[in-house]
């Protein structure tokens, strides 16, 4: 009897402590959202106009960052050498439209009055504008390629002259059976970079932004391409470096093994 | 009278039977005996008491918890996060080999000019990585 009494107290006690506890959250629930009808309806009038307002700056930060990227991607272009005039000024026109589009619809963004609208817009960022994510990737890779050609091309004029100085070097006698491994490797660098490089910019140029983003697999095979490019022209250079050394070390030792003239008396 | 005649003792005369009245005993008060009536209600008493106490530990927790749901989705909503654009750096002019000559300190002009060759290309390669992992944001 005492046990089921006790138990009871407990109960009871436990009951009241939670009802308390309860009605304390509720309490204070109804002082956060206010107590009447016309306080909820002005603090979610708030909620939404600050929920809007921070959509708001999202959107312009967006179009801002887009919008600054591709003004800079117009001055990329203008330093591509592999590009014709007419390509230079199309490409420079599809991306003033992209960038006027996105003038227009920020312009819009701020104009919106309500949410609905307002989120279909700063989606549209996105999904309007795909051109943007077209021309990010392929203005780079087209400028990496262009790069890389002309690195091609200075390698390729370096090694022209490593090759005759190592037949100069062979013909005195020296010992530079190094130095044409060396340079083999270089030249074999230099074939696979061109190669890669004539089939990425074949592959590129027929790509379109209207395309995007069904010629994405392209691009992802032009970026392939161009890693491997990469990684060929490093060797080719580290190649080249070390050529230059040795043919240093070839000069010092043949001059200082030549005997010094004595004048004559 | 007879005086050796014994007298009779008064105790030895009949005495006449007198029914005694039947007082009432006074009987202590039982404790009343508990009915199964009486066991049913403190039985839905406890157990009133007892889903009380529940249904206020459930409210209680609910309230709690939607709160907490509530604040949770207003910080993340407002912490949407963005994939940072990738910025694109005027790109360095690009050097080329000049000279023609196959001297010592021509090649080594030469070798500054490819250094400067292969710095910029990782600073391209780099570039188009940026772009490519630039995954277009969702602006929800």
């Amino acid at each position: 009897m005492k046990i089921f009494s006790f138990i009871l107290a407990c109960i009871l006690l436990l009951s009241v402590v939670s009802i308390s506890y309860a009605q304390g959250a509720i309490k204070r629930d109804n002082l956060r959202s206010g107590s009447t009808s016309a306080q909820r309806q002005a603090i979610q009038a708030q909620n939404q106009t600050e929920r809007m307002e921070n959509l708001r700056e999202r959107g312009y930060k967006e179009i801002d960052r887009r919008i600054a990227s591709l003004e800079k991607l117009i001055d990329r272009l203008s330093q591509m050498k592999r590009l014709s005039s007419e390509q230079l000024e199309d490409y420079k026109s599809q991306i003033q439209e992209n960038i006027d589009g996105l003038t227009a619809l920020r312009a819009k963004i701020e104009a919106d009055t309500d949410l609905t609208t307002l989120q279909t817009d700063v989606k549209s960022i996105v999904s309007g504008y795909r051109i943007y994510a077209f021309f990010m990737q392929y203005i780079h890779l087209n400028a990496a390629y262009d790069r890389a050609y002309t690195v091609y091309n200075n390698m390729n004029t370096v090694y022209g002259k490593l090759n005759t100085r190592i037949e100069e070097a062979k013909t005195n006698g020296q010992d530079v059976s190094e130095l044409t491994t060396l340079l083999s490797d270089m030249n074999a660098k230099l074939n696979d970079a061109k190669t890669l490089l004539d089939a990425g910019l074949a592959e590129l140029s027929g790509l379109s932004a209207s395309g995007y983003p069904d010629n994405k697999s392209k691009l992802t095979d032009g970026r392939s391409k161009l890693k491997t490019i990469h990684q060929d022209l490093k060797a080719a250079h580290i190649d080249g470096r070390k050529i230059i050394n040795e043919l240093r070390q070839l000069n010092k030792q043949s001059s200082d093994t030549t005997p010094t003239e004595t004048p004559a008396i | 009278m007879d005086p050796n005649q014994v007298q009779a003792s008064p105790a030895s005369q009949p005495v006449p039977v007198q029914s005694a009245p039947v007082q009432p005993v006074a009987q202590t008060p039982q404790p009343p005996i508990e009915t199964p009536k009486g066991g049913n209600k403190k039985l839905i008493l406890t157990l009133a008491v007892v889903l009380v106490a529940v249904l206020s530990l459930v409210g209680a927790g609910t309230y709690y918890l939607s709160s907490n749901s509530n604040n949770s989705a207003q910080t993340q909503s407002s912490q949407n996060t963005f994939t940072p654009t990738p910025t694109i750096t005027s790109a360095p002019s690009e050097p080329e080999i000049t000279s023609k000559g196959t001297s010592d300190n021509s090649l080594e002009e030469d070798a500054k000019v490819l250094d400067q060759n292969i710095n910029n290309l990782n600073s391209d390669v780099s570039s188009v990585d940026s772009s490519f992992s630039d995954q277009q944001t969702d602006l929800n």
